[in-house]
């Protein structure tokens, strides 16, 4: 899910620069005093979750979560994947640090959108909070599927046949995640409720 | 932030370690494309891998020199290998092997001269730049022709070669390996310890 460096061009870097400078500020005011532990727990399990290696079919993936990580902690989200993925960056050699603002919004957008889109899902009780965690799961590695393949296209159009085939492969990472998410807010419901409102509160 | 927020917080981190740990069948991989090469005889040695036993098969490879002109392109075996002849170049000329490893993963090695053996007493040949390389400390005695000379040098050359052929697969192993634990636990330690930091500071600006 990390770009590499020296792949994009330079547009689509600085735009993604310009999205995820203004997403952090706008998360960073989000964050409510008694909540920054939380976020930065949730950001360690972002940092860790992609070494996190699954065989699956003839490849192999790694967790993403950030749809767990958007779902819990809405637009707080950004600054928390924007600071994981720098560290990775730093530390692993994941992404790099000229693609950090594409990295930022390819996996934070959806994680901000699948907050909105099933928020409201996951503070209802039974069936309906399962279902929205394993939505959010899934359409977050959906979304940001969708917005590397556009940095890539809109990079070169050559990329467009490997978008295609990159959007299939990510399939069965888009239902694993779907039930981890699924399976942590499940967890979450009986051991510390609140957590599933925290966002709500943060911003009313 | 009170001692109870605390303890429920201790019920939940245990969980969320196990959690990694069951979901992980396969240790910790590196999700980064490793590449290192090397010089072998007349050929030049590429090896691109995400990680311990994880090669980049069919990966894209791409030689250039320091002006960016291509001098190679291949793709890597089911090992992810690829050997190509070590092209000519002048003797302070770099070389630039990038390699594809599906969609937004690429990784670079960059060859010195040094690597390349280009030093500035380099030759056309690498039998050659072995010769030229020592030239006082092991002179060939004068009974011996030049064919033998060169021929006792071709020798020296290939055995040193085979020797040294295990120490730089072990240099390419490491470069694979990935993600330390030290890293690993740093990191995770550096956005703990930034939370606890910035909640310090808030807590103080709130008295």
């Amino acid at each position: 899910m990390h770009i590499s460096e020296g792949i994009l061009s330079l547009p689509i870097l600085a735009g993604g620069g310009a999205f995820a400078i203004i997403g952090t500020a706008i998360g960073l005011k989000h964050i409510d005093t008694d909540h920054i532990i939380e976020t930065s727990l949730l950001s360690s399990a972002f940092f860790v979750a992609s070494l996190v290696h699954i065989p699956l079919g003839p490849g192999s993936v790694h967790l993403v979560l950030n749809g767990l990580v958007g779902i819990l902690l809405g637009w707080a989200s950004v600054p928390a994947i924007a600071t994981a993925l720098f560290l990775q960056a730093l530390l692993f050699g994941f992404g790099g640090l000229t693609v950090l603002g594409v990295n930022t919004v390819v996996m934070a957008g959806p994680a901000v959108a699948v907050y909105y889109l099933f928020g409201p899902m996951i503070r209802k009780e039974g069936r309906t909070r399962m279902i929205g965690a394993f939505c959010a799961g899934m359409v977050a590695i959906l979304l940001s599927t969708c917005l590397l393949a556009l940095a890539l296209v809109g990079t070169d159009r050559s990329f467009l046949d490997t978008a295609r085939l990159l959007l299939a492969a990510q399939i069965p990472l888009m239902l694993l995640e779907g039930v981890i998410t699924m399976f942590v807010v499940s967890f979450l419901a009986r051991v510390q409720p609140e957590l599933l409102n925290f966002s709500s509160r943060v911003h009313p | 932030m009170n001692i109870c927020r605390f303890l429920t917080w201790n019920k939940l981190f245990p969980v969320i370690l196990l959690l990694f740990v069951f979901i992980t069948p396969a240790p910790v991989f590196a999700h980064h494309l490793y590449v290192f090469a090397y010089v072998n005889g007349r050929d030049i040695v590429v090896k691109a891998a995400f990680g311990h036993d994880r090669p980049d098969k069919n990966g894209k490879v791409t030689v250039t020199n320091s002006t960016g002109k291509l001098l190679f392109q291949g793709k890597t075996d089911s090992r992810g290998m690829l050997h190509f002849p070590r092209p000519q170049l002048p003797p302070n000329d770099t070389v630039k092997i990038t390699v594809g490893g599906g969609p937004g993963h690429q990784g670079v090695w960059t060859m010195t001269p040094a690597d390349l053996g280009n030093n500035t007493a380099a030759t056309e040949t690498p039998t050659d730049s072995v010769h030229t390389a020592q030239p006082n400390n092991s002179p060939a005695p004068p009974s011996l022709s030049a064919n033998e000379q060169r021929y006792l040098a071709r020798l020296v050359s290939e055995a040193v070669a085979r020797e040294i052929e295990p120490l730089k697969a072990m240099m390419a192993r490491q470069m694979e390996s990935g993600p330390s634990l030290q890293n690993i636990i740093g990191g995770i330690g550096w956005l703990v310890g930034l939370g606890g930091l910035v909640a310090a500071w808030s807590s103080r600006k709130k008295r």
